[in-house]
């Protein structure tokens, strides 16, 4: 049984393995310090999070992403096949608000992953990371990066409170609405309901598949939420400057269609004109204009009237709302073994998850309330789940970024910016091919919406031999060379951009002696599992002539070789594990 | 011939271990066994049976992702099932160009089919269900990969697929490379307890990516290939003591390590020039106005080339996705068959153009489709919702083509509106066949790696 109550004190191992599950690592100076701290109040006030960050905002919004590039001439409206910068000077990502019209899915990867890296509050983007994986959206439908972006805002504002609250609003996600449909799910007359949206609420974002509803609820609930929809007003609406053809929503509003008025100007969900500016009708008011003619329906043993709204919700809403109570044990327990997978130990045991599936109970579904719970218990700290999670790539690739790159302030401050050229790093391609897809997450384009798995997905040979070109990009501080945008039609060669700015005197704050004391200061700061003595001897062998020779941190040769080794460390099996 | 691959061990290895490497000797090809008597509607309307001689059959299974409405890809032409067709498709009813016989037709959108299906090289392997579907792409999936006897991920199958455990038996230690996906992430049909499937996604070369090449590191950084020899070959045989992180670190050394073997052997990956246009290529033609993907091109003209290489590859295993049409189903599907039906024709075509060193690679090729699922028959507003029972095609020149399985009663339905399970149109019978009939597993094998002796069926 796991045992969740709380630890009364910890060490830095444990502080840097709840940094690494619940975060993207701390430094081990960092780690140090939170050690001789009470952890309920640490970790409480980690979850809690809320910290902001001026210098953050500032370089996110105007010059985080030092290499842009845009496969739009701006100037004559070309699409361009080679690549260009759109923009020389340094600015912010170009995939939300008035650049919504760009719409590269790359961007978006990268923002996120800047954020990632250098967003204050790391507990939230960790957060959100785990709501993407289980709410897996894809831009491959939604083919809108702003409202891809506007559903990770979502994990970000709502993915701690409390679950039916939020499954109500991922709901109502116009990037959920068009992933699975929702958009085009009528319930009125002679239609027959879309079912895909319902279907995975309950095989995917509630119950699980086959545990505890029949295919008759998925019809029922599919009525319940037909006409979940949303339209686009006037002042969310972009128009591409190179075609004035093309509009795309920066978010969107969020209806149940039922034939009403909107707003004049207002573009439906798929950008269209709204005739008379009124929505179609695809959610029935009454049981003559309901699907079969009535608008009774059992939904998980209890009858809803769904063409009546509830107060305080939308229509449709008293039925969804119902799944956490209807079948509270089942969604708790699902849930309970989605965050043990993802947050503590693939090995668990079915008591394991009813265990935490009460605490989760207990707390009335509050999420942030039963993280805490989960990661001050025992269970979580427990010796035996130490690194035996395999890391997400991206978790690892971010968190290698921190550990190794330079911090906000440091990077911002260098006259050429020291952040990881993200867009390059991730893959420029937005396609199947990119460096994120090839490592096995596709952040925002998951390839169904059940998203990715967890632990041993993370592993075939294709995978790690990305891990490697990674841990080569930013242990050898590799380099990039790309065409530069000169005005209309004249591209001129080259920048070269180091994808992942380092300073190797930042790697070692106290001067190392030995080619030992950088194999120990490289793991610390990396944080890897146990590695075998023999590989570790091996490499220094190869590298220094042995264990015991002496370094010196000023030599070009040493330097060359420390950075062969952290590659060697970073790529090596023993840091794929958190 | 275009022999765009080098390679250092592959010809060697294989060599050495002469005949006793699997799928060296001779198996599949034109000589299927006899028939079995329970494939339902007939088959055979000529064409198969017009292999060369060769050896080493190569199997490309090309999984149509996502639950494809086959009813609307060979919907009915006559009789009652069109009627009923017609009834519950009311506003995405295809007509069908041509007819397959036997009161089915083919969807004109299909393009390139219709070509290889007068040319008899394609069986229409229809209805292929299992026992008490639950409409889940996952729950259905992982049957179809599984093919094994009982439901849902059983304890015995220890995660593995029936390709997978084809691959434990048949693949010889020598090679690295003998099953490869063009996938990114690695299906549970092909995983196996032993042996992985190695995956390869790009035409431009499998190879360390970024500043690593030829597996070597790159100046000013070593050129001595000993480091990456000990990120890999060594860190898989220094286990770790640390029981926390052990199991997970060997199941990643292991990876790491068959990364490593693989690149060893394929030190580059040229592309290959094809011999002839794929769907996305420039100058393609497209007949029918439909909006044409290269994902499945690319992964065929990637096939292409490892075959035309003489690679020791028994099996590939590609994918296009796509064909969970909720809605919009009208413009989906003609984009996805026109797609899928061009891509397969062209690779077709281009093994015809490639002779490799045991063989025309168009005798040695079968192709074998695999859906997770038919859809609805009663559609929805504009699309359809998950169904039951699916079509296979099983496409090349040892194939006996027409129409196989059992077309399902569409006036006699189940509760939910879905075609009903028919055990002579159970899908491990294809799976039985392809084993026995074209990878050369004996029949006792065979029924081993299934779990059971499901019924051959006569399109091999």
């Amino acid at each position: 049984m796991a045992n969740l109550t709380s630890i009364t004190s910890w060490s830095m191992l444990d502080v840097q393995h709840f940094a690494r599950r619940a975060g993207f690592g701390l430094t081990p100076e960092a780690a140090a310090t939170a050690a001789a701290t009470n952890p309920s109040s640490f970790i409480n006030a980690w979850i809690d999070g809320g910290q902001s960050s001026s210098l953050f905002d500032a370089v996110y919004a105007n010059r985080s992403d030092v290499v842009a590039i845009s496969a739009i001439d701006p100037t004559t409206g070309n699409a361009a096949n080679v690549l260009v910068p759109a923009i020389t000077s340094a600015h912010g990502f170009l995939c939300e608000g008035p650049n919504t019209w760009r719409n590269r899915l790359s961007v978006a990867q990268a923002a996120w992953a800047f954020r990632m890296q250098y967003a204050p509050d790391s507990f939230r983007e960790r957060l959100s990371l785990f709501w993407h994986q289980f709410f897996a959206t894809g831009y491959d439908k939604v083919q809108n990066t702003a409202l891809m972006l506007e559903q990770i805002q979502l994990f970000r504002d709502r993915g701690l409170g409390n679950f039916t609250d939020l499954l109500v609003a991922v709901s109502k996600n116009p990037g959920m609405c068009v992933w699975l449909d929702s958009v085009t799910n009528s319930a009125v007359g002679s239609a027959v309901p879309n079912e895909n949206y319902a279907r995975e609420v309950l095989e995917l974002y509630s119950l699980g598949v086959d545990n505890g509803y029949s295919q008759q609820d998925i019809t029922s609930l599919a009525k319940a939420l037909s006409g979940w929809s949303f339209y686009v007003v006037s002042s969310d609406i972009v128009t591409a400057p190179n075609n004035v053809t093309n509009k795309y929503a920066k978010r969107g509003t969020a209806v149940v269609a039922q034939g009403q008025t909107v707003p004049a100007g207002s573009l439906s969900w798929f950008m269209g004109a709204l005739s008379n500016n009124r929505l179609p009708n695809q959610h029935p008011t009454s049981a003559a204009n309901a699907s079969g003619g009535s608008a009774s329906i059992t939904f998980l043993d209890r009858t809803f009237n769904y063409t009546v709204t509830q107060a305080g919700m939308v229509p449709g809403e008293d039925v969804l709302r119902s799944i956490t109570t209807s079948r509270a044990t089942q969604c708790s327990e699902y849930l309970a073994a989605r965050m043990i997978s993802h947050f503590v130990t693939p090995n668990f045991t079915s008591q394991d998850i009813q265990d935490f599936g009460l605490v989760i109970r207990n707390n009335d579904f509050n999420i942030g309330a039963s993280l805490k719970v989960l990661f001050k218990s025992q269970f979580f700290f427990d010796a035996s789940h130490r690194f035996a999670l395999i890391t997400s790539p991206i978790v690892w690739l971010v968190s290698s970024c921190r550990m190794l790159g330079y911090n906000l302030s440091e990077a911002d401050s260098l006259a050429v910016k020291g952040f990881p050229a993200w867009r390059l790093l991730v893959g420029t391609s937005d396609s199947d091919s990119s460096t994120l897809d090839n490592l096995g997450l596709a952040l925002l384009d998951p390839a169904g919406p059940n998203g990715w798995g967890e632990h041993d997905v993370w592993v075939n040979a294709n995978m790690m031999r990305y891990r490697s070109y990674c841990s080569s990009a930013v242990a050898l501080s590799e380099t990039y060379r790309y065409g530069l945008y000169q005005g209309a039609g004249t591209i001129s060669l080259q920048l070269t951009v180091t994808l992942v700015p380092t300073d190797l005197n930042k790697w070692f704050p106290t001067t190392p002696i030995t080619s030992l004391d950088i194999f120990n200061r490289l793991a610390n700061l990396l944080q890897i599992a146990p590695t075998p003595t023999s590989l570790r001897d091996a490499w220094l062998n190869a590298l220094f002539g042995g264990n015991g020779s002496a370094i010196n941190l000023t030599n070009t040769t040493h330097q060359v070789k420390i950075r062969e080794l952290a590659f060697m460390m970073m790529s090596t099996p023993a840091n794929q594990l958190h | 011939m275009k022999k765009a691959l080098s390679r250092r061990t592959f010809i060697q290895s294989s060599l050495t271990a002469g005949a006793s490497v699997a799928g060296l000797v001779g198996c599949g090809g034109g000589g299927s066994s006899a028939s079995s008597s329970l494939d339902s509607s007939g088959g055979g309307t000529g064409g198969g049976g017009n292999a060369g001689a060769f050896t080493n059959p190569i199997l490309v299974v090309i999984n149509v992702d996502g639950g494809w409405d086959w009813l609307n890809v060979i919907p009915p032409d006559s009789g009652a099932n069109l009627t009923a067709y017609q009834a519950k498709r009311s506003t995405l009813r295809i007509t069908p160009a041509t007819t397959l016989g036997s009161g089915v037709g083919l969807n004109g959108d299909f393009i390139g089919l219709d070509v290889l299906q007068a040319q008899g090289k394609v069986a229409w392997i229809t209805g292929l269900s299992m026992p008490s579907p639950n409409l889940s792409h996952f729950t259905a999936a992982d049957l179809w990969a599984q093919g094994g006897t009982s439901g849902s991920n059983p304890s015995s199958l220890n995660g593995t697929g029936w390709l997978g455990r084809f691959a434990d038996q048949a693949f010889d230690a020598a090679n690295a490379i003998q099953g490869v996906t063009t996938t990114n992430s690695v299906h549970r049909m092909i995983a196996g307890a032993r042996r992985s499937f190695i995956p390869i996604t790009s035409t431009n070369g499998f190879r360390y990516p970024g500043s690593l090449r030829n597996a070597t590191l790159q100046a000013p950084y070593s050129t001595d290939n000993m480091l990456l020899q000990s990120a890999y070959n060594l860190a898989a045989s220094s286990i770790s003591s640390d029981s926390a992180s052990r199991a997970a670190y060997e199941l990643i050394a292991k990876s790491q390590k068959s990364f490593y073997d693989s690149v060893q052997g394929i030190s580059t990956l040229t592309t290959r020039t094809p011999s002839v246009p794929y769907p996305g290529d420039s100058n393609y033609t497209n007949t029918n106005g439909a909006v044409l993907s290269n994902a499945l091109s690319v992964q065929f003209k990637l096939i292409a080339s490892m075959i035309s290489a003489n690679l020791p590859i028994q099996v590939y295993y590609c994918r296009l996705g796509g064909w969970d049409t909720h809605s919009n189903q009208l413009i989906a599907m003609k984009n996805l068959l026109s797609t899928l039906g061009g891509s397969i024709k062209s690779f077709y075509e281009d093994l015809g153009a490639i002779t490799t060193s045991t063989g025309l690679a168009q005798n040695r090729v079968m192709m074998m489709t695999w859906s997770e699922f038919g859809r609805r028959v009663t559609e929805n507003s504009g699309g359809t919702d998950h169904g039951t029972n699916s079509l296979s095609l099983c496409i090349g020149n040892s194939i006996k083509g027409g129409l196989y399985g059992t077309y399902p009663n569409l006036a006699n339905l189940d509760n939910n509106a879905n075609m009903r399970y028919s055990s002579d149109s159970d899908f491990r019978n294809m799976y039985a066949t392809v084993l026995d009939r074209w990878l050369g597993q004996a029949t006792t094998s065979t029924n081993a790696l299934l779990g059971s002796n499901y019924t051959r069926m006569n399109f091999l």
